[in-house]
């Protein structure tokens, strides 16, 4: 298989154990076809011994802690992604209040039909409200550092993200989304408007 | 019938019998002598318990691979377990031989 994607399922470990076996663990895989059942196994024993590590740190004293971290990978490609899954969305809602909330002539006219079209199918409803909550995690998730570690009979979770301007966006744009439609339906239940 | 790699480990510690090997190299033994397909995160999952356990150590890295070999520990480990086997697969084979 190509190094790229070698690298990839070396990172389905966590770092220790890529700072032990993850050169030569590399190595192995780029001597293997990068067929489904291979990239199957690499995927379910890296995210076992992951899981392995997580519950060590939850359950043992002092171990060393569990960090979940992808290290900034193509987070800059995962932002652009998470506009272009927001995108949708993003464009349904702001034709919606040209044509209502500022009234631009004829807008109301024009969208109609696509509107009907669009929330005549639940799959799309959903799909459009789905979409900034996928664009959040997508954005996210690349940028994000999680370490969780149990000391002297306390655990501690820390968080951090990595800067990134275009996650930033992303983000914000998927958290405004997502607060959009959290408040419309709160004023649905609470008014029935 | 097809042997499965139920035994990950084991096949790992027999293929090292014969002499220390890398990860690819152990997974072309394997599938030789057992007919079994290890895949690579089942090898390095078991390579890595065999490791921590002090059954098997690595050696020098050969440009990026990395050859490991069995411990005396593990030689020992191996025969116990074998032994077990083998005292198993005598009575079994006794048993089914009766019917």
């Amino acid at each position: 298989m190509s190094p790229r994607l070698a690298r990839l399922l070396v990172h389905a470990y966590p770092p220790s154990w890529r700072r032990r076996y993850g050169s030569e663990y590399a190595a192995l895989l780029e001597d293997l076809p990068a067929t489904p059942s291979v990239v199957a196994d690499a995927v379910r024993a890296g995210l076992a011994v992951r899981g392995r590590a997580l519950s060590n740190a939850l359950l043992t004293s002092g171990g060393p802690a569990v960090t979940i971290d992808f290290g900034g990978w193509h987070a800059r490609a995962f932002a652009l992604l998470a506009i272009v899954v927001a995108l949708p969305t993003t464009i349904v809602l702001a034709l919606s209040a040209l044509a209502y909330n500022v009234g631009v002539p004829g807008m109301a006219t024009a969208i109609e039909p696509i509107q009907r079209q669009l929330l005549g199918s639940k799959l799309i409803g959903l799909g459009l409200m789905g979409a900034p909550v996928l664009a959040f995690v997508i954005a996210v998730l690349p940028v994000l550092r999680l370490s969780i570690q149990r000391e002297a009979g306390e655990l501690t979770i820390a968080f951090a993200i990595r800067g990134r301007a275009l996650t930033l966006v992303a983000a914000v744009l998927s958290l405004l989304l997502i607060a959009f439609f959290a408040i419309h339906s709160a004023t649905e239940f609470l008014f029935g408007t | 019938m097809r042997p499965t790699a139920q035994e990950p480990a084991l096949l790992i510690m027999i293929s090292l019998a014969s002499g220390p090997k890398h990860g690819h190299a152990m997974m072309r033994d394997v599938e030789a002598f057992a007919g079994a397909h290890l895949g690579p995160g089942t090898l390095y999952g078991a390579l890595t318990r065999l490791d921590d356990g002090g059954l098997v150590e690595p050696l020098a890295p050969e440009g990026r691979r990395r050859p490991y070999r069995l411990t005396p520990a593990g030689l020992a480990a191996l025969r116990a377990r074998l032994g077990e086997m083998r005292q198993a697969l005598s009575i079994g084979l006794a048993r089914v031989a009766h019917e």
